[in-house]
């Protein structure tokens, strides 16, 4: 390695500087005099995000700016806004639904929105869903009206129906045109495989919705929008002219992103500890909206002693349920969890509004379990069990008492909570150990039944009635080993029934008062007989940075609704024209983040020492 | 050439035995992508049927057929090319899929490893040379600092002081968001001005590793006799340190070398999340996370040809590199 | 007493090295006996202050103490999969270089097989196989299971260079046995490689045991350092509030600590070859 070698690299090294430079300066400003909003989220770049709804990969991410659904609803109130359709009449017997399409709506390439696209959109969703299918017939008897009739009662059929989104006849047409061609003339399962094969495959370049915006350019870094100029509700009801999508690829660099001040809305799941710092800064709003899921820990009831009921309601005793919460979501306004007063898979609110069942009820029938280690030690010692040498429980016949309590690893806040659990049942003389597995092997883990505890999510469902009770009592009782409940059980004022079978009944109910009953029994059946207890409602952070933008007051039902979580409540108050950009907008000097400076001063001079050090060495070595 | 045969029988074998390895290990693994979907579906708030339903449609995957069939189909169609179509993406083929992100993954990787390497070695040569003196062990102080610091503090480290506070590099992406890829001088600009802190990252979070094995072997070639002989018989500094010192010195690093440059295919996955810089790495990630098997299959097919190939080449230019070895053989 | 001082004042680094790693056994030691740390969960995320010099985590458990408990895992499994891979490594890495021929070629091939099988998912596969086992020879044992064969292949190029070296030959020629030119001669040769590697293989034990957690294979502790700075990271967004910045920044100045002390350590092993001795 002559110098002459060493001179060449040097010159490559400083051409590279020097190129890095020289890009320096090509122009890269956007117009100042437009409106443009920030926001930042994970998608999926292209080629692996794509426009077919029908496929995964699909930019559902964007997909409110884009494209529409028929009405808007908001569970904060329990309201609808009419949207593409302007009206629509839901039959008594809730077999049927008719849709009146507003009129004067286009698509984003010029032609008219008519019920052909609806009908496209549906028939499409038949394509992949082949051979379930809920409706006995979709048809249209004119260009504005849609018709849809079920095969049996559907009680949740508005929310269903009315919330999907509209695809446009241009680009789905062929598919709906064959499909229903195939089932016309009763085609094979092949030919209907092979249709959804190519509607899965088909990849459309661009687009063409009915909503606000329209996608310029999407990169693995950015994706920009522009205003839809022919927007049906006019363009200029829409105040924000161009949107600016940064793509969130990890927790650190949107943060980053956050703490400059240049996004003007964020959610998700916020650590609670940067919470504290960043709301402190001027122009933010913290929004707090429960999400409608919780969480909840999975008894394995086949497995002993957990499969005694008593020893169950010992452990809920024993679990401080606002400390394991409180460890994993934080204190405080902000925390991004409650923990649940009854475990019953209810949540507070409408256990206080008397929804379901009155006061009364919950007085006589649902335990609190309100946290009492000596109610734990009665329980146990009155079923036979001493503490053995070493503290641990045992049981009659020599088991001692050992749990393993399981989490998905990819959840940190499920794995906090078990571990917060783990450590409280060890006070009481459980050997009680958290787990984390990684997420895949949970959930087949969950279905196998092999475990002993699991923290999980548990969902309030988006329809307004939870169907919260099939996972514990249809999917992990009926369909898979999981935790191996006996879904036959003693309720006091009914003798024995099938709780199973109320969870299949519930959907074909259409009475409120037998409603009502079948909620009594679940809630009973899960509180009393705890095949799993509920931990705590999980909430979700957003924040609204009012530099730029005017936004709705707070309490206003838009932010209650859980489309928040998505943007696509943003979407929302943007085509509403709800969203004013503030006058004088003067451009905002970003607030930079404040990290450890310590830190990472002390890694740059390490590094410069590098590189002085580099230097030095080819002066050196070069010298002699 | 009979022992390049060899090598070449059993380089052969290697992949064959890889590859198969590869195919049941993911096959085998616990889990499957439904369940995922649906329950991080029920954690946003939809109900289990609901969900089931969207994964139903979602998800074409047709999982009954018995392993070694599937086995079978697998090599089949890997000899045509095809990679099959991943679940995650479904629909899109994996090809598709490594065919845009696999060039960015070895731009950056390669120039880091070549840089962090070149760094490494002449660092590591000079500390091990001049190891009493002040600067070797700052040097050498450094180089164990900043290996027991895990890369993504190093990488947040740059991205804040370089972009954010600083304001002279970008803040993330590959390139410009206006700009039309392609062989315009704009986007190779572009493209190099984001590359820089990733880049420099990178390198300050794997030359150290080098430098110090670099020292450790200089350390033990100084030691021996035919440098002092060189040295006694009044050869230039220089000439010594080059010819004699760091030609032999580098050899077994080379080893290492092969294996660093084949595992670019795995791409740095700390790189691609603080920086939105796109590569494998991500896709890799996300790959084992929801157990997509084709996906897995078509990355780790890349990292495992690369890796066995580079140390095929290796081998086989080992008796170049080192004379002594080629007279043995 | 005066030979010690007279080689302290001469190698003040190496001492300052044996007085870090000795701090690092005392912590382990300390740590072994640590009850359970209580914390108020109301205090969760606070920062440095007097009652907790490092600030609590997000049980308000004090981060101070859990280092020093954690100290006895974290070391004990990191030194054993850096001891378990090093052995391995140059067992099979002399053998397969000295050796040579056929062997070499099987070795070579093995060692490239383990290189590229995939580890996320065989360790995944491994750890669904043997659910829950604490016991650190078996965590060491099945992250040493593939971690070997990258120092073996390096230590193989190593000796083929030596091999080759006149002193070698003269050995040879000298009647000397196999195995005593591969220990004395050889052996000797690689130790400050040898040694590098181990201190490199111990840091990245420390952050690759971490997964042994996420796999399920360990049961979740708190205590653990790689598992502390996850957390942090993730959960007490620790790269970007003051406050928890300790949570990450506490357990990577153990780590290193531990990395700079055993560096200074280095200077011992050069006194075992007698070429490199000076002075």
């Amino acid at each position: 390695m002559g110098s002459e070698l060493k001179r060449r690299k040097r010159a490559v090294v400083f051409a590279f500087l020097l190129l890095s430079l020289a890009a320096f300066w090509f122009p890269l400003r956007a117009e100042k005099t437009e409106v443009v909003f920030t926001g930042i989220w994970p998608y999926d770049p292209p080629p692996a995000g794509h426009w077919n709804p029908y496929a995964t990969g699909y930019h559902s991410r964007f997909q409110p700016l884009i494209y529409e659904p028929l009405a808007y609803f908001l569970p904060a109130n329990q309201t609808w806004k009419p949207w593409l359709a302007e009206r629509w009449n839901f039959a008594t017997d809730m077999k049927s639904l008719v849709v009146y399409l507003r009129r004067g709506i286009k698509w984003a390439d010029g032609t008219n929105f008519t019920s052909a696209d609806v009908i496209a959109t549906f028939y499409c969703d038949y394509v992949v869903s082949y051979p379930v299918w809920r409706y006995k017939s979709i048809y249209a008897p004119d260009k504005y009206t849609v018709i849809f009739n079920f095969t049996k009662v559907w009680k949740t059929a508005p929310i269903s129906i009315l919330t999907h989104v509209i695809y446009p006849r241009t680009l789905f047409g062929n598919f709906s045109d064959r499909m229903q061609y195939l089932l016309s003339i009763n085609a094979t399962a092949e030919e209907f495989s092979k249709l959804r094969a190519s509607l899965i495959s088909y990849r459309p370049p661009q687009p063409i919705g009915t909503g606000a915006f329209i996608p310029i350019s999407i990169t693995e870094s950015e994706a920009w929008f522009q205003k839809n100029p022919n927007y049906w509700r006019g363009a200029d009801t829409v105040h924000v002219d161009k949107f600016r999508w940064i793509r969130q690829t990890s927790d650190d660099q949107r943060n980053a992103w956050w703490l400059t001040g240049e996004i003007d809305f964020g959610g998700g799941m916020v650590p609670i500890a940067f919470l504290k710092d960043f709301m402190k800064r001027p122009n933010i709003t913290i929004l707090v909206s429960p999400r409608p899921a919780g969480l909840q820990i999975y008894f394995n009831t086949r497995k002993y002693p957990l499969s005694l009921v008593e020893v169950r309601q010992a452990i809920a005793y024993a679990i401080n349920r606002t400390e394991a919460t409180a460890a994993s979501m934080g204190t405080g306004p902000y925390a991004a969890g409650k923990a649940i007063t009854i475990p019953a898979l209810m949540f507070q609110e409408d256990i206080d509004s008397e929804r379901w069942f009155s006061k009364d009820f919950v007085q006589k029938y649902l335990n609190s379990y309100n946290y009492n280690i000596s109610k734990t030690v009665e329980i146990l010692q009155k079923l036979g069990f001493r503490k053995g040498t070493d503290g641990i429980w045992v049981s009659p016949n020599g088991t001692r008492l050992e749990i393993s309590i399981s989490a998905p690893s990819g959840w940190m806040d499920c794995c906090l909570v078990a571990e917060s659990v783990a450590s409280q049942l060890q006070k009481v003389g459980i050997a009680a150990v958290a787990r984390m597995v990684p997420n895949v092997q949970f959930f087949q883990d969950e279905k196998n039944g092999a475990f002993d505890m699991a923290v999980d999510s548990f969902s309030y469902s988006f329809n307004y009635e939870p169907a919260t009770y099939s996972k514990t009592y249809v999917d992990l009782t009926l369909l898979n080993k999981g935790i191996g409940f006996n879904p036959v059980v003693d309720v006091p004022w009914l003798g024995k029934v099938n709780v199973s079978q109320c969870v299949y009944d519930l959907d074909s109910t259409v009475d409120p008062k037998e409603v009502n009953k079948i909620y009594q029994i679940l809630a009973y059946v899960t509180n009393y007989y705890l095949p799993t207890l509920t931990i705590c409602r999980t909430y979700t952070h957003n924040f609204v940075n009012h530099a730029r933008f005017v936004w709705p007051e707070p309490g206003d039902p838009f932010y209650e609704s859980y489309n928040m979580m998505y943007y696509s409540g943003v979407a929302y108050i943007i085509s509403s024209g709800n969203l004013r950009p503030r006058v004088a907008v003067s451009p905002q000097k970003p607030q930079l983040p404040s990290p450890p400076y310590e830190l990472y001063a002390i890694i740059g001079v390490l590094a410069i020492i590098a590189v002085a050090g580099w230097i030095i060495a080819l002066k050196k070595t070069t010298k002699k | 050439m009979n022992w390049v045969i060899r090598r070449f029988l059993f380089f052969i074998l290697t992949l064959f035995v890889v590859i198969t390895s590869t195919f049941f290990i993911t096959s085998a693994m616990p889990g499957n992508i439904i369940d995922t979907y649906v329950s991080e579906r029920i954690r946003e708030g939809f109900s289990v049927e609901e969900a089931y339903r969207m994964a139903q449609a979602l998800y074409a995957i047709n999982m009954s057929e018995p392993l070694l069939v599937r086995y079978i189909k697998y090599l089949k169609n890997l000899l045509t090319g095809n990679l099959g179509t991943s679940y995650m993406y479904s629909g899109t083929p994996v090809f598709t899929i490594l065919i845009y992100a696999v060039p960015w993954t070895v731009f950056i990787s390669s120039i880091s490893v070549v840089i962090s390497f070149t760094l490494g070695i002449i660092q590591g040569l000079w500390a091990a040379y001049s190891r009493k003196s002040k600067i070797s062990t700052l040097m050498t102080g450094t180089a164990s600092f900043l290996m027991a610091v895990p890369n993504y503090v190093i990488a947040t480290a740059f991205l804040l002081v370089f972009a954010y506070h600083l304001g002279i590099f970008p803040r993330g992406g590959a390139y410009d968001a206006w700009i039309r890829p392609g062989m315009n001088l704009e986007f190779v600009a572009s493209a190099l001005y984001h590359a820089v802190l990733p880049v420099m990252s990178y390198i300050v979070a794997t030359y150290p590793g080098w430098l110090l094995l670099m020292r450790s072997n200089t350390i033990r070639v100084l030691g021996e006799d035919y440098v002092i002989a060189a040295e006694a018989r009044g050869l230039p500094k220089s000439r010594i340190t080059y010819t004699y010192v760091a030609r032999n010195a580098i050899i077994p690093m080379i080893t290492n070398l092969a294996i660093s440059l084949g595992s670019i295919f795995g791409g740095a996955t700390f790189i691609e999340t603080i920086f939105t810089y796109p590569g494998i790495g991500m896709f890799l990630s996300q790959s084992v996370g929801a157990k997509d098997i084709p996906m897995m299959q078509g990355c780790f097919l890349l990292i495992t040809v690369a890796t066995i190939t580079a140390n095929f080449i290796v081998d086989l230019l080992y008796g170049k590199i080192d004379p002594r070895i080629r007279a043995i053989r | 007493m005066a030979f010690l001082l007279h080689f302290a004042r001469k190698n003040v680094r190496v001492c300052v090295g044996i007085a870090i790693v000795l701090t690092f056994v005392l912590m382990a030691l300390i740590g072994y006996f640590i009850p359970n740390i209580e914390g108020n969960v109301s205090e969760a995320y606070q920062g440095p202050s007097s009652r907790h010099l490092l600030g609590t985590d997000y049980a308000g458990r004090d981060i101070l103490l859990q280092i020093v408990k954690g100290a006895t895992d974290v070391l004990v499994i990191s030194f054993l999969i850096a001891l378990m891979t090093t052995s391995i490594g140059v067992i099979v890495g002399l053998t397969s270089g000295y050796v040579g021929g056929l062997i070499d070629s099987i070795l070579t091939s093995i060692m490239n097989i383990i290189l590229t099988i995939p580890s996320m998912p065989l360790l995944m596969v491994i750890a669904s196989l043997i659910k829950m086992v604490p016991n650190p020879f078996v965590i060491a044992g099945i992250l040493s299971s593939i971690g070997w064969a990258g120092q073996a292949r390096a230590i193989r190029s190593q000796v083929l260079s030596i091999k080759e070296e006149e002193y070698i030959e003269a050995a040879r020629i000298l009647g000397l046995r196999k195995i005593e030119i591969l220990f004395n001669e050889v052996l000797v040769a690689l130790l400050p490689y040898i040694a590098m590697n181990f201190i490199l293989s111990i840091i990245s034990a420390i952050y690759s045991q971490v997964g042994m957690y996420y796999l399920g294979v360990l049961p979740f502790s708190s205590y653990n350092w790689g598992m502390m700075m996850n957390i942090a990271r993730s959960h007490g967004n620790a790269l970007w509030c003051p406050s928890t910045v300790m949570y990450l920044v506490g357990p990577m100045v153990c780590i290193v600590l531990l990395a700079q002390g055993f560096t200074m350590l280095l200077p011992l092993i050069d006194l075992l070859n007698p070429r490199l001795r000076e002075e």
